[in-house]
This record gives structure tokens, C-alpha cells and sequence, in this order.
């Protein structure tokens, strides 16, 4: 028992010179110690201590050189200090077994509240940030309702803007016109119109702006309220008999302010009831479709010009061909000749020329069915005018839509 | 023959905040991540040169505190001066470093110390501002962060500390 606890002394005196030492002092790595010399050196631990206050005192568990841990008791006995070394490893080890279970719980403890409290921290920004998200994307919502609210509006406006279709004489020859308007998205820049002069004139007008969507419509809303204007002039007559004239004039005006660089390619006819001509001008657009009473179909591919809004000084002219009862002009834009199927091919010109003879609604039902369900490209729009065979009167309530009487 | 001059320094704070691995940084400039509680207390003996003078530094490195194992004041007997140490990444360390320091004053008087917030190799971790930091050197303390595993701030803090024991 003794032994396990490796007893060893050391005797001081006051001026802290070692006067004796025994016992195990191996043990606490004191085995050199020399006597007659001042301990403080030796026994650098004792730094501090010396010289004792009291006549007792304790240092427990303290670790000296190899690791070894010694209870430290001191007694002052006449002159001397008294200095008893027990060694407590084994006791510290025990100790330190159970201290080390307390510190290293009460350290995982003490994290699992750190990354709880980190975790609410984040979680609460989560929070935060998704109530942020949630109010801009019902903002977001609303707005695009309000959008497609406004659009819709739009597009009713401008179908409205769409002629009725007519039957009517014009200078003593009975007529057809028809129309088809239909944007490609909710408003286009497609731009239809037909409209009586002195009785014996019909007009026609179809346009296609360079664009589509909103921006589109409004440079379509702008060129047909140029022609519109030009009815009321007193020149009007002369300016749509010879149609480069009113070509020439909204092509002025649309130019000298374009600045979103739109521009319209446009066709204008007049046809002369009285004459039996069509008069036309070709501003940038395709040619339209003639098919003779005969089933012979021809393209009107003259008087071509820049498309209106692009130069201030382009120069318009037109060409005339003589209609017969039977015959057929059908205008339409690109809209239709470059219809696409679903392996990007062109519904194409041959077939407009094939689907005349009927009416609009057989030309636009095999469009759509070349698209087979895919999504329309571009606006579709045409102009169907068919010279009858009747020598006609104007019957009541057949009197033209539009235009100076 | 002049005895060479000697003198005790006392590492307290809380339990793990890094004082048994500040002392061997700067002993034997080695780190562990290994942790072993130090039960009692463990003497060191580091020699510095101060002014051309060698000075023994005697380093009792305290078991930590926590709310079982109170400081046993008497351990600090005769010390010349003590390093607080506060592990920056547990605020509550802090607070048992000043309650220590309040406590020692108390039953030694005013002696010599410096404060160091140890660990500042862990940035993410860290949870002292800088305006506590400013507070306490306002009150006149030295104060430094530190880190036992790159040895930053350790050897300063010990050299400040000895030539304030000398004074
Ligand atoms: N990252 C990092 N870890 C450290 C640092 N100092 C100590 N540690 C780690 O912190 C833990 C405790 O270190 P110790 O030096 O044993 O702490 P102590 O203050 O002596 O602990 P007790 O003796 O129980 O009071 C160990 O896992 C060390 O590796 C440091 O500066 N940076
Ligand atoms: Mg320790």
C-alpha cells in the first residue's frame, strides 16, 4: 500500500536550501536532487510556494515530470518546511475518466444548441425569403392579368377595325369583297380595309408590318388612319385612281417619324366599275392572285416598291389589268403563303392558287389544316374581291361600308 | 552565484477552451485535436529571455472550470501573474473568465494577466464582436484573440505577460 502510493520527503530550511530528501523521489523524476542547495531550482514546482504561510498546506493532484501526479502536503516543524509527495495517478486517471464524459456531453450538448439555434436562424430566413417570393409572384400574377386584360382589348379593338365583308355594284358591275383578319398573337400588325370613292371606285388595302405584338398594331392603327385620312381630302379621288399617289403620301408621313424602324410592305388596289380596271401598287408586298373566269390564275407581280416607312423618297408606281365578270383578286400577306407545317415547310403560293375559286373560309381552313394544330406564326390576313356576272343595281342596305359617298 | 529569477503563471477559464494546448504551442510548438481534460494541474517550465535576462516561467496549467469543479483558488498561491483564456466560439466561456478573474482578484489583490480568446482559426465559428473586444481593452485589459493550432497571438501573450510580472 505504501509503495502504490511511492511516499518521498523533502526537508528545507528557511533560506529554501534542500537540507534532506528520502522516500521514492524516483518516482517523481527528483532523483538528482543535491542537498545543501537552494530547492526552488531543483524543484521548479515549488515556485511560489516557499515559504510556507501556514503551518500546513495542501496542493492536490499536481502532474510532475513522466506524468506522474502527487498530492503535495506541507508542514513547517521547527525551522523547516516538511514536504510529503504521494503519488495520485492512479486516482487522477479515475477522475479524469469521469471528467471527461461531463466535458465532452456537456460540449455536444452545448453544439447541438449552437446548430439548433443556427438552424432556426436559417430556417426563419427561409421563411422570410419565401413570404418574399410568394408577394412578387401574385404582384407578377396580377400584373400579367392585368396585361392579358389590356391585350384582349386590344385585339377586339382591332378586329372591330376589321371590315364587313361586301356585296355591292360599283360603277354598274356587282361585286364581292371579303376579309379575313387574324393576329398571330392577341394583337397583330396585319391591316385590312376596303372602301367606296364616287360610287365607281372600290379600294382595297392589305398591309403587313414588319413585326408583331403591340409595337406592330400600333404602326398598323397608324397607317390605316393615314389612308383613312386621305377619304376626306378633296383630291381623294385622284390620289386612289392612280394609287401610287396615296402610296406615296403615307409613305412620307410614316417615314419622316419611324423611329422604332417598322416599316409596312402594302397593297393598294382600285378597282374602276366603270373602267372594269384594277389599279394597283405594290409597296414591298407579295403579289396578288388573279384568277380568270376560266379557272387560269395569274400573279399581279408589277408596280413593286419599297415597303412604306422605310425612305422618304421612294418612288411608287402602279400597274392596271382589266377584270371580267368571273374573275377573281385575292390579296393576302405572308402570314399565309409562309404558313408552316410541322416539319417547317411553306404552305406556299401554288397552294393559294389551288384553294381560290372558293371562298376565304376554304383558303383559311386548308391553311390550318397544313399547320395540323401547330401554333401560328405570323398574322394571317386577306382580301377576296369577285367580279359577278350579274349587271348590277344596288339593292338596299348593300351599300359599301366605309369611305365619301 | 545569482539564482535565476522564476516565475509562476496560472492558465484558468472554462473547461476545453484551449489552455493545456496554449501551453504546449508554446513549450513544445505542438497541437493536438485531441482532447484530454486536465485534472488538478500540470507544471511547466518555459525559459525567456527578457532584456537580456533568463526568466523562468513556471506555467500551472489549471484543470477548467465548470459548474461542478470549481477554481481551487489556493492553486494560484504565489503566482506572479495569470493568463485567462476564453474559447471564442462559446460566448458562456467568456463570462466564466471574467467571474474568474473577479474571484482571483478578490483573494490575491490586482495581478498581472492578459485575456485570450482562443481558437480564432475557427472564423465561422466565432462568436465575439469586436466591439467586446474594444469594451474590454477599454477597461484597460490586454486582450488578443489566439489560436493554440496556428500559434497566433500565443507567444506575445506569454512575453507581455512575464515582462508585466518583472515591473
Ligand atoms: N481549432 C482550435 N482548437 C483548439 C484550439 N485550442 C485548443 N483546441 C482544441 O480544444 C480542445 C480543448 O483543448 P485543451 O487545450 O485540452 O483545453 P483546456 O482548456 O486545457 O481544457 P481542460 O483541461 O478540460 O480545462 C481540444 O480538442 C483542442 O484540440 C485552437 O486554438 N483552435
Ligand atoms: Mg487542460
Amino acid at each position: 500500500m505504501v509503495d502504490e502510493r511511492a511516499v518521498a520527503w523533502l526537508q528545507i530550511d528557511n533560506g529554501l536550501v534542500l537540507t534532506g530528501a528520502g522516500g521514492r523521489l524516483d518516482r517523481y523524476g527528483l532523483a538528482e536532487l543535491r542537498r545543501g542547495e537552494p530547492v526552488l531550482e531543483q524543484a521548479f514546482f515549488l515556485e511560489g510556494l516557499l515559504p510556507l504561510e501556514q503551518p500546513r498546506y495542501f496542493v492536490p493532484t499536481m502532474e510532475l515530470a513522466g506524468g506522474v501526479s502527487a498530492d503535495l502536503h506541507f508542514y513547517s516543524d521547527a525551522g523547516s518546511v516538511w514536504l510529503l509527495l504521494l503519488d495520485v495517478t492512479a486516482e487522477r486517471d479515475a477522475t479524469r475518466r469521469i471528467q471527461q464524459k461531463a466535458y465532452d456531453m456537456t460540449l455536444l450538448q452545448e453544439k447541438e444548441v449552437l446548430l439548433n439555434r443556427r438552424l432556426e436562424a436559417v430556417n426563419a430566413a427561409l421563411r422570410e425569403t419565401q413570404r418574399e417570393l410568394e408577394a412578387s409572384r401574385d404582384l407578377a400574377r396580377r400584373e400579367l392579368e392585368r396585361k392579358h386584360l389590356e391585350l384582349a382589348e386590344a385585339r377586339t379593338l382591332q378586329l372591330a377595325l376589321a371590315p364587313p365583308p361586301f356585296r355591292g355594284v360599283v360603277g354598274g358591275r356587282a361585286v364581292t369583297v371579303d376579309v379575313v383578319l387574324e393576329p398571330a398573337k392577341e394583337v397583330g400588325g396585319d391591316l385590312v380595309d376596303h372602301f367606296l370613292i364616287d360610287d365607281d371606285l372600290l379600294v382595297l388595302l392589305l398591309g403587313d408590318v414588319s413585326d408583331k405584338g403591340a409595337g406592330a398594331a400600333l404602326m398598323m392603327a397608324r397607317t390605316h388612319a393615314l389612308f383613312r385620312g386621305i377619304i376626306n381630302r378633296p383630291d381623294a379621288s385622284s390620289l386612289f385612281r392612280a394609287p401610287e399617289n396615296a402610296a406615296r403620301l403615307v409613305n412620307r408621313t410614316l417615314s419622316a417619324s419611324n423611329a422604332s424602324c417598322m416599316f409596312v410592305t402594302l397593297l393598294i388596289a382600285a378597282f374602276d366599275g366603270t373602267a372594269n380596271r384594277l389599279t394597283y401598287t405594290r409597296a414591298g408586298h407579295v403579289p396578288p392572285f388573279l384568277r380568270r373566269f376560266d379557272g387560269a390564275v395569274e400573279r399581279l407581280g408589277a408596280a413593286g416598291g419599297l415597303p412604306l416607312g422605310l425612305s422618304e423618297d421612294a418612288v411608287y408606281r402602279s400597274a392596271s389589268v382589266t377584270l371580267s365578270p368571273g374573275d377573281e383578286v385575292l390579296i393576302v400577306t405572308d402570314g399565309i403563303t409562309e404558313a408552316m407545317d410541322p416539319s417547317e415547310a411553306q404552305f406556299g403560293e401554288d397552294r393559294v392558287a389551288e384553294a381560290m375559286g372558293g371562298d376565304l373560309r376554304r383558303l383559311l381552313a386548308d391553311v390550318r389544316a397544313f399547320e395540323a394544330g401547330g401554333v401560328q406564326s405570323d398574322d394571317i390576313a386577306a382580301v377576296l374581291l369577285k367580279i359577278s356576272h350579274a349587271q348590277g343595281r344596288c339593292p338596299a342596305g348593300q351599300r359599301p361600308p366605309h369611305g365619301k359617298s | 552565484m545569482t539564482a535565476t529569477l522564476q516565475k509562476k503563471i496560472c492558465m484558468l477559464g472554462a473547461f476545453s477552451v484551449g489552455k493545456t494546448s496554449l501551453v504546449r504551442r508554446y513549450v513544445s510548438s505542438v497541437f493536438s485535436d485531441a482532447y484530454l481534460t486536465t485534472v488538478g494541474v500540470k507544471i511547466d517550465k518555459k525559459a525567456v529571455d527578457l532584456d537580456g535576462r533568463t526568466v523562468n516561467l513556471i506555467l500551472w496549467d489549471l484543470a477548467g472550470e465548470d459548474d461542478v469543479n470549481a477554481l481551487r483558488l489556493s492553486y494560484l498561491r504565489g503566482a506572479a501573474g495569470y493568463v485567462l483564456v476564453a474559447d471564442g466560439t462559446r460566448p458562456a466561456t467568456l463570462d466564466v473568465a471574467l467571474s474568474l478573474r473577479g474571484r482571483v482578484e478578490n483573494d490575491y489583490g490586482p495581478l498581472p494577466f492578459v485575456l485570450l480568446l482562443n481558437k480564432n482559426d475557427l472564423p465561422d465559428q466565432w462568436t465575439i464582436t469586436e466591439g467586446d473586444m474594444i469594451g474590454l481593452r477599454n477597461a484597460g485589459w490586454w486582450v488578443r484573440s489566439s489560436s493554440a493550432r496556428t500559434g497566433e497571438g500565443v507567444e506575445d501573450a506569454f512575453i507581455d505577460l512575464a515582462s508585466r510580472t518583472l515591473r
